[in-house]
This record gives structure tokens, sequence and C-alpha cells, in this order.
């Protein structure tokens, strides 16, 4: 959901995925490296993410990952159901 | 799901490109933690081989990609053992082409369905019930249920069901036919199927070209019209597209072709393939005596209907069955058969009338079953094998399993090695199967030739390579978990020797042997009593001279000749070929002898009461004059049938040995009298007069005993069909062909003369079966005990390998070199012994002891343990040159 949503803006590269989420963050949840590009391939073969190879802002060949239409629904329908599990569960804490 | 498989074939194809992008990603994103962050070690991002990996694998199809690999993997191991593999290939192509052509023959007759639309909704319409008719044709069998069904309907029946019985769509009826085609200036007879107009419509068959009969063609008064078989097209009318639209004679009559079927449409009798399809309404012109579009009470039409969908076979039976009430009032016999009311029956009709599978299966049984042994046999061998490929690979086993390959990947890879050569030994036995195919057609059919659509279609495929598959498993997976099954340290320490005495392998492999010289033996011993009874009947006296003996077939009946008429004809071509230089004598008759046919009468003996109440029956001979003097069947007492025994004199017969003494207790017969009638009056015109007494000579068959045989003057009876002349050669029988055949022309061109052969040819052909039976158990038998010796050899050798340091120890302690050869010999004997006491059980299990024939048996066993001997003798002797310094050093 947060690579999905990291790539809702605009196609981006791996690394910069794996910034993005944490910079959002405020730098709480890290990527663990190892595991994102798995990750990404697994989204890509289930067809929510595409990907095309470019030129990256230092010139170097890089792998863009942006949103299919697919992920996008899929992202909108993960997100609801985040925010309604996270508002019950901010709500039990409130009890 | 989809995107995933796309994306991966898509991968699949692009390898190298695959691997540069997951490569340059990480490369990047490794550039990036540097040029970003300056982290120049891996820290934090884990081991980069491994995320490859794990990449790799999302992209590719990894069942797929090991699979390759073991299979080019296995493709090198088998070239490193050349002979191996040849033998192991060669071994399955065998088995398993036999299989499949025995598959491909049982698929065409027994289980595949017509070339028609819909086949499942045809059935078959038959009747059960006591006698209703005078006379009816068409088959007789018991059926599921166990009742005596008959086939035939009178031509009438057929008519009140198409037009009352709304549950058929379409009925169809048809009747075959023997016809004389004259097509130009050539004459010759052919099988017609006399089918009502809506045949090929009902049944969905449309023409290869022209057009198909339709009703129009079968009113009373239509043009004559035929359709002609494919078969018929290529081998008379040379495939020539102008043969549509062409006249030709038939029985005289002339008939336009208008149309070719398919060349898949055989009819719809398997094994019978028409070669014309006539309109039913053709009957009465052909001069057909039996079939008679008129008479209500000679049943000669079958029936096929095709089930209006939504309709069912209660509501069909139902239909039926009122029609057939109504029409049983309209006849007195009908009438009569108040208990065992005429009533319908029906059948499935997708694979057509089945007048093959009863006749044919016993064949077809014995063959699967002899291809089957033959395909275990190539099994267990394999087995043994690569049971010892298994045991020589041991340390490549070991060591693969110590650097962390798991047991079932090797497992996988060893069966992908049994699959490879399954696989090749498929390929190359579907490559046999077709002419197997043709051999197993002849076999099944014995005497009467068949005509089949036999040819390898997908079904083929599929059936030969599940055997394969099959096969594959049966060999390959006892040896995969033996061999796998590896104590490592050992295993890693021994040398290519190996350890004293026997291993669990070993046990296997010999229990493996002796199952083969079972089974083996079982074979030859089989073909040893096929071989035994082909001598019997070769040697069985058939009653009369068969030697020098010209024999061939004339129907006048269907050139148009007819009571006066026909005989006049034969008695023609009966004095012109007796005239012939070179012939001494010439007669016909009804039949010829050793043919397989026969026609047999009830007859009412005076003074004679019978056994429980059962008419007394006799076979019938119609003959020609001086046939007895002719055929050299001796005559004891009377005289023979000559010129005297015209129309107008008193009927006269000749009966043989068996005749008297069944039905005069061995008296002589001449001057007594009998009635061709099984009536407790019997009119005076059925009484005949007994002649002369003959030696008693074989009818039908040779195995059988000859039966009470009358022998009457063809002139004397209503004979208006073919007969068979005989001529008693003075040269060699074919030798005067030619002169017969020029003969008979000059009498009438349009007389065709057919299956010229001599007596001993005639003879021969009904041994075909036997004949074949033997070549083709044997040829196997041969096969199996070769595949059996090349085991027992695999094995010894594989076992004197072992044993050389114990061999070598056994001379330095002074054992004799014959000694040595002895014991590597008595071991492979006793495998051999095993297996010849397990023939004993399998035997019992396979066959239910009937064919013991102790000779076979012994025959085949003594064969067998010399073709063992000669395969242990080679280990052996290598056994017994064993230097015993160099097997010692060995240690």
């Amino acid at each position: 959901m947060l690579v999905l949503k990291a790539l809702a803006r605009g196609p981006l590269h791996g690394y910069d995925v794996a910034e993005h989420i944490l910079a959002w963050s405020g730098d709480v949840l890290k990527v663990e490296e190892g595991a994102l590009y798995p990750a990404l391939h697994r989204l890509e073969l289930r067809g929510l993410l595409a990907s095309e190879w470019g030129v990256s802002a230092n010139n170097r060949r890089a792998k863009y990952y942006r949103l299919t239409a697919a992920g996008k629904k899929q992202l909108a329908a993960e997100s609801s159901e985040w925010a309604r599990l996270s508002g019950a569960v901010a709500r039990v804490m409130e009890v | 799901m989809l995107t995933s498989l796309r994306l991966r074939w898509r991968a699949l194809w692009k390898r190298r490109q695959l691997e540069r992008d997951l490569e340059d990603e990480l490369a990047f994103h490794l550039a990036m933690r540097e040029e970003r962050r300056g982290e120049t070690s891996r820290r934090g991002f884990g081991n980069v081989g491994l995320v490859k990996e794990d990449l790799r694998d999302q992209w590719t199809f990894r069942a797929v990609e090991t699979f390759w690999r073991d299979l080019r993997y296995a493709a090198r191991m088998l070239r490193r053992s050349p002979g191996f593999t040849l033998v192991a290939i060669l071994s399955l192509a065998i088995g398993i082409g036999a299989n499949t052509a025995i598959f491909s023959v049982v698929d065409a007759i027994v289980l595949k369905s017509l070339p028609v639309r819909n086949p499942e909704e045809l059935r078959i319409v038959l009747w059960t019930g006591e006698r209703p008719f005078d006379s009816h044709s068409g088959y007789n069998t018991d059926t599921r249920s166990g009742i005596r069904v008959s086939s035939s309907f009178p031509y009438e029946t057929y008519q009140q069901f198409a037009a009352s019985v709304p549950q058929f769509s379409d009925l169809m009826g048809f009747a075959s036919s023997q016809v004389t085609v004259i097509a130009g200036a050539e004459s010759h007879y052919a099988d017609a199927e006399l089918v009502t107009g809506n045949f090929f419509s009902g049944l969905g068959v449309t023409p290869l070209g022209g057009r198909t009969l339709t009703p129009e063609d079968d009113r009373p008064g239509a043009a004559p019209v035929a359709m002609i078989s494919y078969r018929y097209w290529e081998r008379r009318l040379g495939l020539k597209p102008e043969a549509i639209g062409r006249m030709i004679f038939v029985n005289g009559q002339p008939v336009t072709i208008i149309g070719v079927v398919p060349p898949a449409f055989l009819g719809v009798q398997p094994g019978a393939a028409p070669d014309l399809f006539l309109p039913m309404a053709l009957v009465g012109v052909l001069g057909d005596r039996w079939h008679d579009l008129h008479d209500g009470d000679t049943a000669w039409v079958q029936i096929m209907g095709r089930l209006r969908p939504g309709a069912n076979d209660q509501q069909a039976m139902a239909g039926l069955g009122a029609v057939m009430q109504r029409n049983s009032l309209a006849s007195k016999r009908r009438r009569e058969g108040k208990k065992d009311p005429w009533r319908p029956v029906l059948e499935e009709g997708a694979g057509g009338i089945q007048m093959l599978r009863d006749g044919a299966t016993p064949s077809l049984l014995v063959l699967s079953s002899v291809v089957g042994l033959v395909l275990l046999i190539a099994c267990a061998n394999l087995a043994n094998l690569l049971l010892a490929r298994g045991v020589a690979r041991r340390r490549e086993i070991a060591v693969r399993l110590s650097i962390g390959a798991g047991r079932w990947r090797l497992i996988r890879q060893l069966l992908t090695e049994s699959l490879l050569l399954a696989g090749f030994g498929g390929g190359l036995g579907l490559a046999l199967a077709a002419p197997l195919s043709r051999v197993v057609v002849n076999v099944a059919g014995g005497a009467q030739q068949l005509i089949l659509d036999v040819h390898l279609d997908s079904r083929a495929l599929l059936f030969t390579a599940a055997v394969a598959l099959v096969t594959a498993l049966l060999f390959g997976l006892m040896p995969a978990f033996r061999a796998t099954r590896v104590d490592l340290t050992p295993a890693l320490k021994e040398g290519a020797g190996g350890g004293l005495g026997s291993s669990p392998q070993l046990r296997v492999s010999r229990l493996l042997i002796a199952g083969q010289v079972a089974l083996s033996t079982l074979l030859l011993a089989g073909a040893g009593l096929f071989v035994r009874t082909l001598i019997n009947l070769s040697s069985v006296d058939p009653g009369f001279q068969a030697r020098q003996l010209l024999i061939f077939n004339v129907d006048g009946s269907r050139s148009g000749y007819q009571g006066d008429k026909l005989v006049g004809l034969y008695e023609r071509i009966r004095e012109k070929v007796a005239a012939i230089p070179g012939v001494r004598a010439a007669t016909l008759s009804g039949v010829a002898l050793i043919s397989g046919s026969m026609s047999s009468n009830t007859i009412t003996v005076p003074g004679y009461k019978g056994k429980n109440g059962q008419s007394p029956d006799t076979y019938t001979m119609l003959v020609g004059r001086h046939f007895l003097a002719t055929m050299g069947i001796p005559l004891i007492a009377g005289r023979d049938l000559g010129e005297q025994d015209r129309r107008k004199a008193p009927r006269v017969a000749v009966v043989n040995e068996t005749f008297a003494r069944n039905y005069f207790a061995g008296q002589n017969p001449v001057g007594r009298i009998f009635y061709f009638d099984d009536g407790k009056n019997p009119p005076p015109e059925s009484q005949v007069e007994i002649v002369g007494m003959c030696k008693d000579a074989k009818y039908d068959w040779l195995k059988n005993d000859a039966p009470p045989t009358t022998y009457l003057s063809y002139l004397q009876s209503n004979m208006a069909w073919g007969m068979t002349y005989e001529l008693r050669t003075a040269l060699p029988p074919m030798a005067i062909a030619g002169a017969v055949q020029r003969a008979v022309a000059e009498i009438d061109r349009n007389v065709p003369v057919a299956e010229m052969r001599t007596q001993e040819e005639q003879i021969r052909m009904t041994l075909g079966t036997e004949r074949m039976f033997a070549g083709v158990v044997g040829s196997f038998g041969v096969i199996a005990a070769l595949l059996a010796a090349i085991g027992l050899y695999g094995v010894m050798a594989y076992n004197v390998t072992r044993r050389t340091n114990e061999i070598g120890i056994r001379l330095a302690l002074g054992a004799g070199r014959g000694d040595v050869q002895w014991m590597v010999l008595r071991e492979s004997l006793w495998m051999v012994a095993a297996g010849l006491a397990l023939t004993k059980l399998v035997q019992q299990t396979l066959y239910g002891v009937k064919p013991n024939d102790p000779a076979s048996f012994v025959a085949a066993g003594a064969l067998m343990v010399v073709v063992a001997a000669i395969a242990a003798w080679i280990p052996a002797r290598r056994a017994a040159r064993v230097d015993p310094m160099r097997a010692l050093r060995c240690e």
C-alpha cells in the first residue's frame, strides 16, 4: 500500500520510492531496501504497476515504476480499508 | 494472474535482457545510495545475490526451467551410455508401439463413434421374440440382458415405423448384398449396401464429390443411381473425377454414379466396408431373391434411428412396440408367439452395428494381453538396467546429496531421465505402430477380410503419450527411490567396486529377472501352443484330395440368369472348363470345402427317434455331377450323383458315414429315405432317397469333425445363387487359370470369375488366424526372451564387477577357474529356475490354467534356460579370467 501510495503522484524509480516513503513518514518508516525490489516486482507481475526504462536526473539508466489502472483501484480499496481499520483502532484506544 | 503469465512468458524469450535489467536496477539503487547518502557498504541492503535470485524466480517459470535443465542433463547422461540408451529406447519402442497398434484397432472396432453428425443420438432397432418370421437375416447376439435379439425387419415394418414413430427424427433402413458390376470392359463382384433414401441425410454424411442419395432416388421408377465408396473409387475407377456421372451396370441394370462417400465413412458396420450404396427401391430390379420389398414375412432390413432431441429410449420403444403389436395381428405366425411376443429392443448406435465385437474380441484380447506382457517385460528390464545404473552412480548421487541437493530434487532428476527414455521410446513406437496395426487387423479378422479406418489419430497419440508416461513411472520410480536412498558416508568412502555379498538392489534385480523369465517363458509357451495347433491342423486329413485342385466362384444370378437358364449357364461352364487341356475332371458345389461356409437343414428320418426330442439335422452340400469322384471322397456303398439325377428325376442323395452312424445306427443307408422337413407328417415332395454312402470328409473347418453330411444334386434343388467350381488338374492348378478365365468369358463376358485359388490355398486361408497368432506371439516371445537375456546379462556383468575382490580371493585361495565360472552360472540359473517356477503361478492367474500343454512349456522353459545360460556365460567367463593379484591389489 505504501509503495502504491508513493507512486500515486507519478512515476518513480526504486530508490526514490524508498526515499519518499521514508520522507513522508517523517523518517519513521524505513523500507528494507533488500525487500523493496521483490515487492516492486511482485506488484508489477500482478499488473498493479507498470515499468519502463528511463534516464534518471543524474544521467543513469533507471527503471521507473508507475501505477496502472488496476493499481489505482487497488490503492483506493486498500486506503479505504486502512482508514476503516486505523479509525477503529484509534477509537478503541481512546476508550 | 494473466498479466503475470504474459509478462513472464515475454521474459522467457528475453532471458539475457531480463538478467541485465535486474543487474542494472540493483546497481542503480546502490549507486544512488552512494551518491545521496555516501554509503559505499551494502550494509542495510541485504544480500544482493539473494535479492537477485528472488527477483529472477519471480520472473521465470521455475518448474519449467528446472525441468528443462533436468532434461538437458538427462540427455547428456544418456548420450554418455549409448548402449544402454539404445536398448532402452528400442525395447520401449517395441512395447509401446505394439500397444498403440492394438489400441488403434480396438478403437476402430469397438470404441470409436461413426463419423456422422451427433452419433450419440443414434439407436439400432432390434427385436426379440419367438420366431416371428419364415426367415430373417442379420445377427443374433446375446446382449447385456442376455436375451436373443435379431436385427432385421420386413421392409413393410420399416415403412410402418418410419410413418408412425415420431420419437425418431430419421429412421434409416439398410441391407447388404453382393452384386456384379460391369464398368467398361471389366466385370467384377462388389459389396453393395441397399439403403433407404434418407440414409445419408439422416446420418449426416456429406459427399466428397457429387451428391448423396435422396428420398427421390428411392422411389419406384426413379432413375437408378448409386454412390460409391472412396475405396471403390480408388481401386476400380482410379480416383478419376469423371467417374461421377458415369454409368455402370449392377447385376445387368444400368446405374449412374452420382457421388463419392468421404473416405472416413465406411458404412455403419465396422469392418465391412460396402463398395456401392444403392437405393432400396432398386432391389426388385436387381433380381435379389432374398430382398423383397413386398414380403411381410421375410426380414432383411436393418434399421438405425436418430432419436429426436428430448425423446428418450422408453418413449421410442413404446412407439416401436405399438407398431409391432399392430403388425403382429396381421400375421398368423406372430400371433402364435403369445408367450414370447414380438417386441423391440434398442441399442446404442454411436459405434455402428457391432457384428465384429463378438467375433474379433477374443483375438484382440489375446493380442492385447500379449503386448501388455511385452511392455511389462520391457519395463522390468529397464527398471533393472536403471537399478544397476543407480548403483553405479551412487558416488555421484552421494556427492550431490552431501552438497545440499534435496532428495526430491534428485528423484525428479532421475525421473526426468526415465521420461526422456519413454518419450523417445514412445516416438519410435508410434512409427512402429502403423505397420503393426495392419498386422493386427489381419489377425483380428481371421479368415474374413476386415476393412477398417485404422490410422494413428489424436486419440492414438494421446494413448501413446499416456502409456509412455505410465511406463516411465513404472520403470523409473522404484530405481529412483532406491538410488537416492544412500547412506552418505560409506558411499563416499567407497570406490567403484563396493562391498561384498548382496545388497537390496541386487535382491530386487534378481526378482525382476525372475519375473521377466516367467513372463517370457509364458509367451514362448503360448507361441508353442499356437505352432502345435498349426502343425496339428496342417496334418489333419480333410477326407478328400486337396492337391491339384483349382477352384473359383461364378455367380450368374447377378448377371440376369435365373431358374433353368442359370442351371444351363452353370452346366455350359462346367462342360467348357472340363474340356480345357490339363483338366482331368470338373465339378461344382454350393460352397467351397473348408471355407468356413456351410448350410444345414433339419430333417426327419423315419424310424429315428432322436435324442431328447431334438429333430435330427444334417449339413447339406449342393453338388454337380461326379463331385465325390472329382474331389476324391471315397464311396463306400451305392453310387455317386451323376447325369441321371436331373430336375425331373426322383430326388436322391449321398450321405456320409457319420450320417449313417447317427441316424441309421451304422447300417447301410442305401435305399432308405428321409425328409427335408421338421414336421410330424412331412410332405411327400420333401422326400429324398439315399443312393450312396461315402467316407467322412471335412466340410467347413479343418478343426471341426466331419458333421452328418448330405450331398444333393444342385439340379434337383431350387438353387438360385453362385456356385464354386472344382477342377481336378494334371498340371499345376494355377497354370490353367488364364484358360479358365477365357473359357468363361467366351460363354458370357458379363459373368465374372471370382476368387480363383487352389484348394490348398483355400485351406491355408482358413488357418490364417492360427498362423498369424503363432507368428505374432512367437516373435513377441523371442523379443521378450531377448530382453530377459539382456537383463540377466546386465545384472550378472555388474555383479561380477562388484565381486572382483571376492573372486580374486577365491582364486588366490585355490578355487579353480571352472569353479568360479560355475558359481556365476549357478547364480543365474537360480534366477531362471525361480522364474520358471513363477511361470506356473502367473499362468494360473492369467489364463485360468486351461491351455496347459506340457510339451510347449517344457520347450519354452528349455529355450529360456539356453538363452539365459548364454547371457550368463559371458560374465561368468570374465569372472574366471580375473587375475587374483590385480583383483587383490585393487583393495
